[in-house]
């Protein structure tokens, strides 16, 4: 007989910055033991709990698509007008979270987990894979009741429906089946260029699911000693952007750098870097750097450097408009 | 008191008024200047309008936003007002003929900045306009520059933060690896 090891339930959280990542993972490590069940931070928006920032537009969409399909997955908004309803705020407090947490065990008693093998590839990983596998023409991208295709070169997207926030929140959290076709389906790339007509811009679609989509680990055809580079801007004006992805562009357009080197320069974990830099290759816009893969430079070659008064001025106009704290 | 300063700059109608008063402590005030370049200007004075706002920092200093005027005949103006200045975002207004040219004109003129990074591309009205977000990074790519260029409409707030954002990381990592060693 075999011992039962109670499995850790699975929290996400959407429209924070990093930081509050980083924090709500520490907090949790803290709380080890002191929860009804144990917890474990995921960066799969298919978690059993989601604490989102309250104005963020694709969780609130994912909100309300789980509640209309009866998921059972808990969430907790950054504030709410309703006193009723806890609400779990960056910092995260200690025995807040306690109280949320222990609150979403007993909403989750009886449900049944979603069924997730943790070794098959993340969907960041297969579209990769689907891209770049030779001759590809086209993927297709199949989610519930839409069809896409990405036709290559160009990277066109088309879905069988016009699809709103809401049907990209469903395709961001549930299942997506992704299939390369190459020159020998002729039929079958013919049938999806008739069903599929409604274009859409591929690179939100394709940097949300860099993003949210990546199981937390780096595409096995990166590096995290290979220096590389941007070769150009993803258009943040146009894709769900948080103030991470921009201070490591601002760098990685300037500079090529590997990500080892990257994270410890803008300080940023390399665990959520991976994230943003899956983005930029799903993107297309990550390329290989001319240098050779170099040994991480000594964390104290590059610690902070002491504020300066540039740094000083920087700082204070974020502060005055309240951006990228 | 020590002050800075921003620009923003961008042919007539490109949201440079629309950008500072999302940003401003106060409503953007249009103010004139007087013209002292005798050579490129007959008449000895002469008054160009620029919009001006500013942003209180921590530690009594100030902020000062400067919009541009667009016509090329101020030139001299750009001048004065590069000096010193933070960086520049410029407005792109993507409904009109030849975007590209607009965008060649300001990135020569603010060419310093540009080449340390210090400048942002904001494209508005990008789908009245036939000219594409790639041919603005490729025209920019043909002239060794990869900056930040991002699709907004300045009426929204958040847009003007993007490109501020952006703004303030491209000086921030320029400075950061200047002092950093190629690897
Ligand atoms: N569609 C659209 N209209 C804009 C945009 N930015 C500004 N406008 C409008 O264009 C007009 C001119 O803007 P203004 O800020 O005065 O431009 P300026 O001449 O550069 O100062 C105003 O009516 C704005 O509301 C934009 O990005 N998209
Ligand atoms: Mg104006």
């Amino acid at each position: 007989m075999s011992a039962q090891v109670p499995k850790a339930r699975k929290i996400t959280c959407i429209g924070f910055d990093w930081r509050a990542e980083v924090s709500l993972k520490e907090t949790l490590a803290l709380l080890r033991g002191k929860t009804r069940e144990a917890w474990q931070y995921s960066d799969e928006l298919t978690a059993d709990v989601v604490v989102y920032e309250t104005h963020n537009v694709l969780a609130q969409a994912m909100v309300r698509r789980s509640a209309a399909e009866n998921t059972g997955r808990v969430f907790f908004p950054s504030s709410s007008e309703d006193d009723s309803v806890l609400t779990l705020r960056y910092p995260f407090g200690a025995s807040r979270l306690v109280a949320c947490l222990d609150s979403a065990s007993l909403q989750l008693q009886g449900r049944v987990p979603a069924t997730e093998q943790a070794e098959a590839p993340s969907l960041c990983q297969r579209l990769d894979d689907a891209l770049r596998a030779p001759g590809t023409l086209a993927v297709s991208i199949r989610a519930g009741d839409q069809q896409g295709w990405l036709r290559l070169p160009e990277r066109e997207l088309h879905w069988s429906q016009p699809l709103g926030v809401d049907e990209i929140a469903g395709l961001l959290s549930g299942e997506v089946e992704v299939e390369a076709l190459g020159p020998t389906e002729g039929a079958a790339l013919r049938r999806l260029e008739a069903a599929a007509r409604h274009p859409a811009p591929a690179e939100g679609l394709l940097w949300a699911i860099g993003i949210a989509r990546s199981k937390g680990s780096l595409l096995p055809r990166l590096d995290i000693a290979r220096p590389c580079r941007l070769r150009r801007w993803p258009d943040f004006g146009a894709i769900g952007r948080r103030s991470l992805d921009i201070r490591c562009a601002s760098l990685l357009t300037q500079r090529e750098l590997a990500p080892s080197h990257l994270a410890m320069m803008a300080g940023i974990p390399l665990g959520v870097l991976g994230n943003f830099l899956n983005a930029c290759a799903l993107v297309g816009v990550l390329e290989p750097g001319k240098a050779l893969p170099a040994a991480a430079p000594a964390p104290q070659a590059h610690a902070l450097p002491q504020e300066s008064g540039l740094g000083s001025v920087l700082r204070r106009i974020r502060t005055a408009l309240a951006i990228g704290q | 008191m020590r002050e800075y300063k921003l620009l923003f700059a961008g042919p007539m109608g490109a949201g440079k008024t629309t950008a500072i008063a999302a940003i401003s402590d106060a409503a953007p005030v249009r103010t004139e200047a007087v013209n002292s370049d005798r050579v490129q200007h007959s008449k000895e004075l002469t008054t160009v309008g620029f919009d001006y706002g500013e942003i209180a920092l921590d530690g009594g200093d100030r902020l000062r936003l400067y919009g541009m005027p667009g016509q090329d005949r101020f030139d001299f103006m750009w001048k004065v007002a590069s000096e010193g200045a933070l960086g520049v975002v410029l407005l792109s207004d993507n409904s009109r003929p030849e975007p590209l040219k607009d965008l060649a004109l300001y990135v020569e003129s603010f060419r310093a900045m540009a080449e340390r990074g210090a400048m942002v591309i904001g494209i508005g009205r990008l789908g009245s306009g036939h000219t594409s977000v790639e041919s603005y990074t490729a025209w920019l790519a043909g002239q060794g520059l990869s900056l930040p260029v991002f699709t907004v409409d300045v009426r929204r707030r958040d847009d003007v933060l993007l490109l501020l954002d952006a703004l303030l990381y491209q000086i921030e990592a320029a400075r950061l690896l200047a002092d950093t060693p190629h690897a």
